[in-house]
Protein backbone atom coordinates (compact mmCIF):
# COMPACT_ATOMS: atom_id res chain seq x y z
CA UNK A 1 0.00 0.00 0.00
CA UNK A 2 1.31 3.43 -0.85
CA UNK A 3 2.65 5.54 2.01
CA UNK A 4 0.39 8.48 1.27
CA UNK A 5 -2.77 6.38 1.30
CA UNK A 6 -1.76 4.79 4.56
CA UNK A 7 -1.08 8.13 6.17
CA UNK A 8 -4.52 9.38 5.13
CA UNK A 9 -6.13 6.29 6.52
CA UNK A 10 -4.19 6.59 9.78
CA UNK A 11 -5.33 10.19 10.13
CA UNK A 12 -8.93 9.13 9.62
CA UNK A 13 -8.52 6.38 12.18
CA UNK A 14 -7.07 8.75 14.75
CA UNK A 15 -10.10 11.02 14.32
CA UNK A 16 -12.38 8.07 14.95
CA UNK A 17 -10.41 7.11 18.02
CA UNK A 18 -10.72 10.62 19.40
CA UNK A 19 -14.49 10.52 18.93
CA UNK A 20 -14.96 7.16 20.62
CA UNK A 21 -15.05 7.77 24.37
CA UNK A 22 -14.84 4.09 24.99
CA UNK A 23 -11.91 2.97 22.85
CA UNK A 24 -10.26 1.29 25.81
CA UNK A 25 -13.47 0.63 27.65
CA UNK A 26 -14.77 -2.59 29.02
CA UNK A 27 -17.76 -3.15 26.79
CA UNK A 28 -17.73 -5.66 24.00
CA UNK A 29 -16.45 -4.41 20.69
CA UNK A 30 -19.88 -4.75 19.17
CA UNK A 31 -21.03 -2.04 21.55
CA UNK A 32 -23.41 -4.17 23.58
CA UNK A 33 -23.31 -3.90 27.31
CA UNK A 34 -22.48 -7.15 29.07
CA UNK A 35 -21.50 -8.15 32.53
CA UNK A 36 -18.05 -6.88 31.59
CA UNK A 37 -19.20 -3.49 32.80
CA UNK A 38 -20.30 -4.49 36.25
CA UNK A 39 -18.06 -3.75 39.16
CA UNK A 40 -15.49 -2.06 37.01
CA UNK A 41 -16.95 1.44 36.94
CA UNK A 42 -15.78 1.06 33.33
CA UNK A 43 -17.19 3.88 31.35
CA UNK A 44 -18.92 5.70 34.17
CA UNK A 45 -21.97 3.43 34.12
CA UNK A 46 -23.30 2.36 37.48
CA UNK A 47 -24.17 -1.32 37.66
CA UNK A 48 -26.73 -2.93 39.93
CA UNK A 49 -27.50 -6.51 40.82
CA UNK A 50 -30.91 -8.12 40.12
CA UNK A 51 -31.88 -7.25 43.70
CA UNK A 52 -31.03 -3.63 43.04
CA UNK A 53 -27.79 -3.50 45.03
CA UNK A 54 -25.21 -1.11 43.68
CA UNK A 55 -22.20 -3.11 42.55
CA UNK A 56 -19.24 -1.25 43.96
CA UNK A 57 -15.90 -0.60 42.35
CA UNK A 58 -13.58 -3.61 42.53
CA UNK A 59 -16.38 -6.17 42.90
CA UNK A 60 -15.39 -8.05 39.78
CA UNK A 61 -11.84 -8.77 40.89
CA UNK A 62 -12.98 -9.60 44.43
CA UNK A 63 -15.58 -12.06 43.13
CA UNK A 64 -13.05 -13.58 40.76
CA UNK A 65 -11.06 -14.70 43.80
CA UNK A 66 -13.78 -17.30 44.40
CA UNK A 67 -13.44 -18.79 40.96
CA UNK A 68 -10.23 -20.80 41.53
CA UNK A 69 -12.42 -23.31 43.36
CA UNK A 70 -15.92 -22.40 42.23
CA UNK A 71 -15.23 -22.06 38.53
CA UNK A 72 -15.08 -19.08 36.23
CA UNK A 73 -18.03 -16.82 37.00
CA UNK A 74 -19.06 -19.31 39.66
CA UNK A 75 -20.02 -22.08 37.25
CA UNK A 76 -18.60 -25.33 38.46
CA UNK A 77 -19.06 -29.09 38.64
CA UNK A 78 -16.68 -29.79 41.49
CA UNK A 79 -17.32 -27.57 44.48
CA UNK A 80 -20.61 -25.76 44.84
CA UNK A 81 -21.62 -23.67 41.86
CA UNK A 82 -22.20 -20.07 42.84
CA UNK A 83 -23.80 -19.05 39.57
CA UNK A 84 -27.57 -18.94 39.86
CA UNK A 85 -27.59 -18.42 43.62
CA UNK A 86 -29.33 -15.31 44.80
CA UNK A 87 -27.46 -12.45 46.40
CA UNK A 88 -29.13 -13.20 49.71
CA UNK A 89 -28.18 -16.88 49.56
CA UNK A 90 -24.56 -16.08 48.81
CA UNK A 91 -24.32 -13.59 51.68
CA UNK A 92 -26.03 -15.89 54.15
CA UNK A 93 -23.81 -18.85 53.20
CA UNK A 94 -20.65 -16.80 53.67
CA UNK A 95 -21.84 -15.70 57.12
CA UNK A 96 -22.71 -19.27 58.04
CA UNK A 97 -19.28 -20.55 57.03
CA UNK A 98 -17.58 -17.78 58.97
CA UNK A 99 -19.22 -19.02 62.13
CA UNK A 100 -18.95 -22.76 61.63
CA UNK A 101 -15.63 -24.33 62.41
CA UNK A 102 -13.54 -26.38 60.05
CA UNK A 103 -12.97 -26.48 56.33
CA UNK A 104 -11.23 -24.25 53.87
CA UNK A 105 -14.34 -22.07 53.45
CA UNK A 106 -14.38 -21.24 57.13
CA UNK A 107 -11.01 -19.52 56.77
CA UNK A 108 -11.88 -18.03 53.41
CA UNK A 109 -15.11 -16.54 54.74
CA UNK A 110 -13.22 -15.00 57.65
CA UNK A 111 -10.99 -13.19 55.20
CA UNK A 112 -13.69 -10.83 53.97
CA UNK A 113 -15.60 -7.97 55.56
CA UNK A 114 -19.38 -7.71 55.38
CA UNK A 115 -19.06 -5.01 52.75
CA UNK A 116 -16.79 -7.18 50.63
CA UNK A 117 -19.15 -10.12 50.93
CA UNK A 118 -22.05 -7.93 49.80
CA UNK A 119 -20.01 -6.68 46.86
CA UNK A 120 -19.02 -10.19 45.79
CA UNK A 121 -22.57 -11.49 46.15
CA UNK A 122 -23.99 -8.59 44.16
CA UNK A 123 -21.49 -9.13 41.37
CA UNK A 124 -22.00 -12.90 41.13
CA UNK A 125 -25.77 -12.51 41.21
CA UNK A 126 -25.52 -10.00 38.36
CA UNK A 127 -23.68 -12.37 36.03
CA UNK A 128 -25.61 -13.81 33.08
CA UNK A 129 -27.77 -16.61 34.44
CA UNK A 130 -27.21 -15.32 37.94
CA UNK A 131 -29.55 -14.28 40.72
CA UNK A 132 -32.94 -15.79 41.41
CA UNK A 133 -36.50 -14.97 42.40
CA UNK A 134 -35.31 -15.10 46.01
CA UNK A 135 -34.12 -11.54 45.62
CA UNK A 136 -37.68 -10.15 45.26
CA UNK B 1 7.67 -16.56 10.50
CA UNK B 2 3.92 -16.19 10.90
CA UNK B 3 1.88 -19.35 11.08
CA UNK B 4 -1.26 -19.83 9.06
CA UNK B 5 -3.29 -19.35 12.19
CA UNK B 6 -1.55 -16.07 12.98
CA UNK B 7 -2.13 -14.87 9.43
CA UNK B 8 -5.80 -15.66 9.54
CA UNK B 9 -6.06 -14.22 13.05
CA UNK B 10 -4.78 -10.95 11.70
CA UNK B 11 -7.19 -11.02 8.80
CA UNK B 12 -10.03 -11.80 11.12
CA UNK B 13 -9.20 -9.01 13.53
CA UNK B 14 -9.50 -6.68 10.67
CA UNK B 15 -7.81 -4.15 8.65
CA UNK B 16 -6.69 -1.79 11.39
CA UNK B 17 -4.96 -4.46 13.42
CA UNK B 18 -3.33 -5.84 10.33
CA UNK B 19 -1.97 -2.36 9.71
CA UNK B 20 -0.67 -2.03 13.23
CA UNK B 21 2.97 -3.00 13.02
CA UNK B 22 3.29 -1.98 9.39
CA UNK B 23 2.09 1.47 10.34
CA UNK B 24 4.98 1.82 12.78
CA UNK B 25 7.46 1.83 9.91
CA UNK B 26 5.48 4.33 7.90
CA UNK B 27 4.30 6.68 10.58
CA UNK B 28 5.81 10.08 11.13
CA UNK B 29 6.49 9.71 14.85
CA UNK B 30 5.55 8.09 18.15
CA UNK B 31 2.39 10.18 18.59
CA UNK B 32 0.98 8.96 15.30
CA UNK B 33 1.79 5.32 16.12
CA UNK B 34 -0.27 5.49 19.30
CA UNK B 35 -3.23 7.15 17.57
CA UNK B 36 -3.18 4.62 14.76
CA UNK B 37 -3.41 1.61 17.06
CA UNK B 38 -6.84 1.97 18.64
CA UNK B 39 -6.81 -1.46 20.13
CA UNK B 40 -4.54 -1.79 23.17
CA UNK B 41 -2.03 -4.60 22.93
CA UNK B 42 -1.24 -6.68 25.96
CA UNK B 43 1.49 -9.30 25.79
CA UNK B 44 1.57 -12.09 28.33
CA UNK B 45 4.81 -14.06 28.60
CA UNK B 46 4.50 -17.56 30.04
CA UNK B 47 1.47 -19.85 29.87
CA UNK B 48 1.39 -21.34 33.35
CA UNK B 49 -1.19 -20.69 36.04
CA UNK B 50 -0.41 -16.99 36.23
CA UNK B 51 0.01 -16.23 32.53
CA UNK B 52 -2.89 -18.32 31.26
CA UNK B 53 -5.25 -16.87 33.86
CA UNK B 54 -4.16 -13.31 33.03
CA UNK B 55 -4.63 -13.85 29.30
CA UNK B 56 -8.04 -15.44 29.79
CA UNK B 57 -9.43 -12.90 32.25
CA UNK B 58 -8.19 -9.91 30.25
CA UNK B 59 -10.25 -11.14 27.31
CA UNK B 60 -13.09 -12.39 29.53
CA UNK B 61 -13.52 -8.90 30.94
CA UNK B 62 -12.77 -6.93 27.80
CA UNK B 63 -12.84 -7.81 24.14
CA UNK B 64 -11.63 -4.30 23.33
CA UNK B 65 -8.07 -5.38 24.15
CA UNK B 66 -5.86 -7.65 22.06
CA UNK B 67 -4.04 -10.24 24.12
CA UNK B 68 -1.09 -12.26 22.88
CA UNK B 69 0.27 -15.15 24.91
CA UNK B 70 3.93 -15.90 24.23
CA UNK B 71 4.52 -19.45 25.40
CA UNK B 72 6.76 -21.95 23.59
CA UNK B 73 4.78 -25.02 24.60
CA UNK B 74 1.65 -26.34 22.92
CA UNK B 75 0.51 -27.40 26.35
CA UNK B 76 1.28 -26.81 29.97
CA UNK B 77 2.19 -29.64 32.33
CA UNK B 78 0.84 -28.85 35.75
CA UNK B 79 3.22 -29.24 38.68
CA UNK B 80 0.07 -29.35 40.82
CA UNK B 81 -0.75 -33.03 41.34
CA UNK B 82 2.50 -34.03 39.62
CA UNK B 83 3.75 -35.75 42.76
CA UNK B 84 0.99 -38.29 42.09
CA UNK B 85 2.87 -39.32 38.97
CA UNK B 86 5.72 -40.47 41.21
CA UNK B 87 3.62 -43.12 42.91
CA UNK B 88 1.75 -44.08 39.77
CA UNK B 89 -1.59 -42.50 40.69
CA UNK B 90 -1.65 -40.05 37.83
CA UNK B 91 -0.18 -40.04 34.36
CA UNK B 92 1.53 -36.95 33.04
CA UNK B 93 -0.92 -36.60 30.19
CA UNK B 94 -3.78 -36.21 32.67
CA UNK B 95 -2.00 -33.11 33.90
CA UNK B 96 -1.40 -31.52 30.50
CA UNK B 97 -3.49 -28.53 29.42
CA UNK B 98 -3.58 -26.92 26.00
CA UNK B 99 -4.50 -23.38 25.06
CA UNK B 100 -7.40 -24.21 22.76
CA UNK B 101 -10.08 -22.56 24.89
CA UNK B 102 -7.97 -19.50 25.42
CA UNK B 103 -7.45 -19.09 21.70
CA UNK B 104 -10.77 -20.31 20.32
CA UNK B 105 -13.22 -19.05 22.94
CA UNK B 106 -11.39 -16.07 24.36
CA UNK B 107 -9.55 -14.95 21.24
CA UNK B 108 -6.11 -14.94 22.81
CA UNK B 109 -3.38 -15.10 20.18
CA UNK B 110 -0.86 -17.79 21.10
CA UNK B 111 2.64 -17.37 19.73
CA UNK B 112 4.80 -20.39 20.36
CA UNK B 113 8.07 -18.63 20.95
CA UNK B 114 10.29 -17.13 23.61
CA UNK B 115 11.11 -13.55 24.49
CA UNK B 116 14.83 -12.84 24.34
CA UNK B 117 14.87 -9.11 25.02
CA UNK B 118 12.59 -6.41 26.35
CA UNK B 119 12.77 -2.71 25.51
CA UNK B 120 10.80 -1.15 28.34
CA UNK B 121 11.26 2.39 27.07
CA UNK B 122 9.90 1.77 23.60
CA UNK B 123 7.56 -0.97 24.79
CA UNK B 124 8.64 -3.76 22.50
CA UNK B 125 9.81 -7.32 23.03
CA UNK B 126 12.05 -9.33 20.76
CA UNK B 127 11.36 -13.00 20.12
CA UNK B 128 13.84 -15.77 19.45
CA UNK B 129 13.23 -15.51 15.70
CA UNK B 130 14.01 -11.82 15.73
CA UNK B 131 10.40 -10.66 15.45
CA UNK B 132 9.54 -7.56 17.47
CA UNK B 133 6.15 -7.08 19.08
CA UNK B 134 4.91 -3.78 20.43
CA UNK B 135 2.87 -3.61 23.60
CA UNK B 136 0.88 -1.19 25.68
CA UNK B 137 1.19 -3.44 28.72
CA UNK B 138 3.50 -6.41 29.22
CA UNK B 139 2.74 -9.13 31.76
CA UNK B 140 5.64 -11.44 32.57
CA UNK B 141 4.84 -14.80 34.15
CA UNK B 142 7.88 -16.97 33.42
CA UNK B 143 7.85 -18.92 36.67
CA UNK B 144 11.05 -19.94 38.40
CA UNK B 145 14.58 -20.65 37.36
CA UNK B 146 17.15 -22.51 39.42
CA UNK B 147 20.19 -21.12 41.15
CA UNK B 148 23.34 -23.04 40.36
CA UNK B 149 24.72 -25.46 42.96
CA UNK B 150 28.38 -26.50 42.66
CA UNK B 151 28.54 -29.83 40.87
CA UNK B 152 24.82 -30.07 40.23
CA UNK B 153 23.98 -31.30 36.74
CA UNK B 154 20.22 -30.99 36.55
CA UNK B 155 20.02 -33.49 33.69
CA UNK B 156 21.59 -36.21 35.84
CA UNK B 157 20.23 -35.25 39.25
CA UNK B 158 16.60 -34.42 38.64
CA UNK B 159 14.53 -31.70 40.30
CA UNK B 160 11.16 -32.62 38.73
CA UNK B 161 10.01 -29.23 39.98
CA UNK B 162 8.65 -27.95 36.69
CA UNK B 163 6.55 -31.05 35.89
CA UNK B 164 6.89 -32.60 32.44
CA UNK B 165 9.51 -35.10 31.41
CA UNK B 166 11.56 -34.89 34.61
CA UNK B 167 8.63 -36.08 36.71
CA UNK B 168 8.26 -39.19 34.58
CA UNK B 169 12.03 -39.80 34.72
CA UNK B 170 12.05 -39.46 38.50
CA UNK B 171 9.17 -41.90 38.71
CA UNK B 172 11.20 -44.43 36.74
CA UNK B 173 14.27 -43.85 38.91
CA UNK B 174 12.24 -44.51 42.06
CA UNK B 175 10.58 -47.56 40.51
CA UNK B 176 14.03 -48.96 39.73
CA UNK B 177 15.31 -48.44 43.27
CA UNK B 178 16.93 -51.60 44.63
CA UNK B 179 15.33 -53.10 47.75
CA UNK B 180 16.94 -51.48 50.77
CA UNK B 181 18.01 -48.56 48.58
CA UNK B 182 18.20 -44.93 49.60
CA UNK B 183 16.39 -41.94 48.15
CA UNK B 184 17.71 -38.53 49.14
CA UNK B 185 15.51 -35.46 48.73
CA UNK B 186 17.04 -32.00 49.11
CA UNK B 187 14.73 -29.09 49.98
CA UNK B 188 15.97 -25.55 49.22
CA UNK B 189 15.76 -22.54 51.51
CA UNK B 190 12.48 -20.63 51.41
CA UNK B 191 11.10 -18.94 49.44
CA UNK B 192 10.63 -21.57 46.77
CA UNK B 193 7.78 -22.71 44.55
CA UNK B 194 5.03 -24.56 46.46
CA UNK B 195 5.82 -24.46 50.19
CA UNK B 196 4.20 -27.82 51.09
CA UNK B 197 5.38 -29.43 47.85
CA UNK B 198 8.66 -31.02 48.98
CA UNK B 199 7.12 -32.42 52.16
CA UNK B 200 4.23 -33.76 50.14
CA UNK B 201 6.73 -35.36 47.76
CA UNK B 202 8.55 -36.94 50.68
CA UNK B 203 5.28 -38.47 51.88
CA UNK B 204 4.28 -39.76 48.46
CA UNK B 205 7.70 -41.31 47.88
CA UNK B 206 7.75 -42.81 51.37
CA UNK B 207 4.28 -44.26 50.80
CA UNK B 208 5.52 -45.83 47.58
CA UNK B 209 8.64 -47.23 49.27
CA UNK B 210 6.58 -48.60 52.16
CA UNK B 211 4.39 -50.55 49.76
CA UNK B 212 6.92 -51.53 47.10
CA UNK B 213 10.50 -51.36 48.35
CA UNK B 214 11.00 -53.12 51.68
CA UNK B 215 13.91 -51.74 53.64
CA UNK B 216 14.23 -48.65 51.46
CA UNK B 217 14.85 -45.30 53.15
CA UNK B 218 14.19 -41.68 52.31
CA UNK B 219 16.53 -39.04 53.71
CA UNK B 220 15.01 -35.56 53.64
CA UNK B 221 17.68 -32.86 53.74
CA UNK B 222 15.91 -29.60 54.50
CA UNK B 223 17.89 -26.35 54.18
CA UNK B 224 15.22 -24.71 56.38
CA UNK B 225 15.37 -24.88 60.18
CA UNK B 226 12.08 -26.78 60.34
CA UNK B 227 9.16 -27.89 58.17
CA UNK B 228 8.10 -24.52 56.81
CA UNK B 229 4.37 -25.14 56.44
CA UNK B 230 1.74 -27.48 57.96
CA UNK B 231 4.35 -28.47 60.48
CA UNK B 232 2.10 -30.69 62.56
CA UNK B 233 0.58 -32.44 59.57
CA UNK B 234 3.86 -33.31 57.90
CA UNK B 235 5.69 -34.05 61.12
CA UNK B 236 2.94 -36.50 62.03
CA UNK B 237 3.22 -38.16 58.64
CA UNK B 238 7.01 -38.37 58.84
CA UNK B 239 7.22 -39.70 62.39
CA UNK B 240 4.13 -41.90 62.53
CA UNK B 241 3.10 -43.06 59.05
CA UNK B 242 6.66 -43.27 57.78
CA UNK B 243 8.68 -44.02 60.91
CA UNK B 244 11.65 -46.12 59.93
CA UNK B 245 11.46 -44.91 56.34
CA UNK B 246 11.87 -41.13 56.49
CA UNK B 247 14.80 -39.51 58.21
CA UNK B 248 14.22 -35.74 58.37
CA UNK B 249 17.29 -33.53 58.77
CA UNK B 250 16.69 -29.78 59.14
CA UNK B 251 19.30 -27.03 58.65
CA UNK B 252 20.97 -29.20 56.05
CA UNK B 253 21.99 -26.66 53.46
CA UNK B 254 23.20 -28.19 50.22
CA UNK B 255 26.76 -27.06 49.51
CA UNK B 256 27.67 -29.21 46.53
CA UNK B 257 26.60 -32.27 44.59
CA UNK B 258 28.44 -35.11 42.90
CA UNK B 259 25.99 -35.66 40.09
CA UNK B 260 27.62 -38.82 38.83
CA UNK B 261 28.09 -40.58 42.17
CA UNK B 262 24.79 -39.11 43.44
CA UNK B 263 26.16 -37.58 46.59
CA UNK B 264 24.61 -34.58 48.33
CA UNK B 265 27.18 -32.62 50.30
CA UNK B 266 25.78 -30.60 53.18
CA UNK B 267 26.95 -28.82 56.28
CA UNK B 268 26.22 -32.06 58.17
CA UNK B 269 28.19 -34.26 55.87
CA UNK B 270 27.78 -36.22 52.66
CA UNK B 271 24.73 -38.29 51.81
CA UNK B 272 25.05 -40.91 49.15
CA UNK B 273 21.88 -41.87 47.27
CA UNK B 274 20.62 -44.47 44.85
CA UNK B 275 18.10 -41.86 43.75
CA UNK B 276 19.00 -38.23 44.38
CA UNK B 277 16.27 -35.61 43.97
CA UNK B 278 17.62 -32.11 44.45
CA UNK B 279 15.11 -29.28 44.40
CA UNK B 280 17.56 -26.42 43.86
CA UNK B 281 17.31 -22.94 45.38
CA UNK B 282 15.15 -20.79 43.14
CA UNK B 283 14.87 -17.34 41.64
CA UNK B 284 12.73 -15.54 39.08
CA UNK B 285 12.47 -16.86 35.54
CA UNK B 286 15.38 -16.06 33.26
CA UNK B 287 13.72 -13.26 31.27
CA UNK B 288 13.10 -11.35 34.51
CA UNK B 289 16.78 -11.34 35.31
CA UNK B 290 17.85 -10.69 31.73
CA UNK B 291 15.58 -7.66 31.63
CA UNK B 292 16.98 -6.24 34.86
CA UNK B 293 13.71 -6.70 36.72
CA UNK B 294 14.87 -8.96 39.58
CA UNK B 295 15.14 -6.02 41.92
CA UNK B 296 13.67 -7.17 45.22
CA UNK B 297 15.83 -7.02 48.37
CA UNK B 298 17.29 -10.46 47.70
CA UNK B 299 17.93 -9.74 44.04
CA UNK B 300 16.14 -12.99 43.19
CA UNK B 301 12.59 -11.88 42.43
CA UNK B 302 10.80 -8.97 40.78
CA UNK B 303 9.65 -6.22 43.13
CA UNK B 304 6.14 -5.12 42.14
CA UNK B 305 3.25 -2.98 43.34
CA UNK B 306 0.67 -5.44 44.71
CA UNK B 307 -2.18 -3.25 43.43
CA UNK B 308 -1.29 -4.00 39.83
CA UNK B 309 1.84 -6.19 39.91
CA UNK B 310 3.59 -3.48 37.93
CA UNK B 311 7.36 -3.72 38.23
CA UNK B 312 8.96 -1.08 40.42
CA UNK B 313 11.91 -1.14 38.00
CA UNK B 314 10.05 -0.47 34.76
CA UNK B 315 6.68 1.09 34.11
CA UNK B 316 4.36 -0.78 31.77
CA UNK B 317 5.70 -4.19 32.77
CA UNK B 318 3.84 -6.39 35.24
CA UNK B 319 5.16 -9.54 36.88
CA UNK B 320 2.86 -12.19 38.32
CA UNK B 321 3.16 -15.72 39.68
CA UNK B 322 6.29 -17.28 41.11
CA UNK B 323 8.61 -14.65 39.64
CA UNK B 324 7.26 -11.72 41.61
CA UNK B 325 8.51 -10.86 45.06
CA UNK B 326 5.56 -9.57 47.06
CA UNK B 327 6.14 -12.21 49.69
CA UNK B 328 2.98 -14.11 48.89
CA UNK B 329 3.60 -17.86 48.69
CA UNK B 330 4.68 -19.15 45.29
CA UNK B 331 2.06 -21.57 44.00
CA UNK B 332 -0.36 -22.11 41.14
CA UNK B 333 -3.57 -21.29 43.00
CA UNK B 334 -2.37 -17.93 44.25
CA UNK B 335 -0.70 -17.23 40.90
CA UNK B 336 -4.15 -17.51 39.33
CA UNK B 337 -5.43 -15.20 42.07
CA UNK B 338 -2.71 -12.58 41.41
CA UNK B 339 -3.37 -12.78 37.68
CA UNK B 340 -6.94 -11.63 38.23
CA UNK B 341 -5.83 -8.63 40.26
CA UNK B 342 -3.29 -7.84 37.53
CA UNK B 343 -5.75 -8.28 34.66
CA UNK B 344 -8.28 -5.99 36.30
CA UNK B 345 -5.59 -3.41 37.04
CA UNK B 346 -4.21 -3.53 33.49
CA UNK B 347 -7.66 -2.95 32.02
CA UNK B 348 -8.19 0.00 34.32
CA UNK B 349 -4.76 1.44 33.51
CA UNK B 350 -5.42 1.09 29.78
CA UNK B 351 -8.62 3.00 30.39
CA UNK B 352 -6.76 5.83 32.11
CA UNK B 353 -7.92 4.81 35.58
CA UNK B 354 -6.03 3.73 38.67
CA UNK B 355 -5.97 0.13 39.91
CA UNK B 356 -8.50 -0.89 42.51
CA UNK B 357 -7.14 0.12 45.89
CA UNK B 358 -8.03 -2.92 48.01
CA UNK B 359 -7.20 -6.14 46.21
CA UNK B 360 -7.54 -9.53 47.87
CA UNK B 361 -5.82 -12.77 46.96
CA UNK B 362 -5.95 -16.23 48.44
CA UNK B 363 -3.94 -19.41 48.59
CA UNK B 364 -5.23 -22.93 48.93
CA UNK B 365 -3.44 -26.19 48.49
CA UNK B 366 -4.23 -29.82 49.11
CA UNK B 367 -1.29 -32.17 49.67
CA UNK B 368 -1.45 -35.94 49.32
CA UNK B 369 0.39 -37.56 52.19
CA UNK B 370 -0.36 -41.15 51.25
CA UNK B 371 -2.11 -43.05 48.49
CA UNK B 372 -5.52 -42.08 49.84
CA UNK B 373 -5.23 -39.23 52.35
CA UNK B 374 -4.43 -35.56 52.03
CA UNK B 375 -4.09 -32.39 54.07
CA UNK B 376 -4.84 -28.83 53.10
CA UNK B 377 -3.93 -25.27 53.96
CA UNK B 378 -5.41 -21.93 52.99
CA UNK B 379 -4.98 -18.20 53.58
CA UNK B 380 -6.64 -14.97 52.53
CA UNK B 381 -4.43 -11.95 51.82
CA UNK B 382 -5.48 -8.31 51.88
CA UNK B 383 -3.63 -5.22 50.73
CA UNK B 384 -2.22 -3.27 53.64
CA UNK B 385 -1.89 0.36 52.53
CA UNK B 386 0.49 1.27 55.37
CA UNK B 387 3.17 -1.18 54.33
CA UNK B 388 2.17 -1.43 50.67
CA UNK B 389 2.19 -5.21 50.94
CA UNK B 390 -0.23 -8.12 50.89
CA UNK B 391 -0.77 -9.42 54.40
CA UNK B 392 -2.58 -12.51 55.68
CA UNK B 393 -5.93 -11.46 57.11
CA UNK B 394 -5.88 -12.29 60.84
CA UNK B 395 -7.78 -15.50 61.58
CA UNK B 396 -8.17 -16.17 57.85
CA UNK B 397 -5.55 -18.84 57.48
CA UNK B 398 -5.47 -22.41 58.61
CA UNK B 399 -4.71 -25.99 57.78
CA UNK B 400 -6.50 -29.27 58.12
CA UNK B 401 -6.09 -31.08 61.40
CA UNK B 402 -4.33 -34.13 60.10
CA UNK B 403 -4.88 -35.96 56.84
CA UNK B 404 -8.13 -37.53 55.68
CA UNK B 405 -9.70 -39.48 52.86
CA UNK B 406 -12.32 -36.80 52.29
CA UNK B 407 -9.54 -34.23 51.84
CA UNK B 408 -7.93 -36.58 49.34
CA UNK B 409 -11.16 -36.56 47.30
CA UNK B 410 -11.51 -32.79 47.68
CA UNK B 411 -7.98 -32.45 46.38
CA UNK B 412 -9.10 -33.55 42.94
CA UNK B 413 -12.14 -31.26 43.04
CA UNK B 414 -9.87 -28.38 43.92
CA UNK B 415 -7.32 -29.19 41.24
CA UNK B 416 -9.94 -29.76 38.54
CA UNK B 417 -11.64 -26.47 39.42
CA UNK B 418 -8.35 -24.60 39.28
CA UNK B 419 -7.37 -26.22 35.98
CA UNK B 420 -10.75 -25.27 34.54
CA UNK B 421 -10.71 -21.69 35.76
CA UNK B 422 -7.21 -21.25 34.33
CA UNK B 423 -7.28 -23.11 31.01
CA UNK B 424 -10.91 -23.78 30.12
Amino acid sequence: MKAKAVTTLLFAVSLLAACGSDAFGDSDSDGSSTHDNTGSGGTGTVAVSPAGTLIPDGARQLAAQCFQCHGTDGRNDAFESLAGESERELISEMHEMRNEKGGIMHYQARGYSDAQIRAIAAYIASLPGGGSHDDD
Amino acid sequence: MMTDRENSDNARRGFLKGLGLGAVALAAGPGLIRAATTRPQVLVVGGGFAGATAAKYLRHWSTAVDVTLIEPGARYHSPILSNLVLNGQRRLRQLAFNYQTLTHTYGVRHIRSRVTAIDGTNRTVRLVDGRKLAYDRLILAPGISFQPVPGLNRNLVLHAWQSGAQVEKLRRQIAALPAGGTVVLSIPPAPYRCPPGPYERACVIADYLKRNKPGARLIVLDANPDIIVERDNFNQAFTRNYAGIIEYIPNAELQAVDSVQKVAMTSFGDYRADVLNVIPPQRAGNIIRAAGLANDASGLWAAVDPLSYESTAQAGIHVIGDSQGTGQPKAGHIANSEAKVCADAVLRLLDGRQPYEAPMTNSACYSPVSANTATWLTAVFAYDPLSGTMKVVPAASGASIGASRSSYKDMFRWADSLFGDTFA
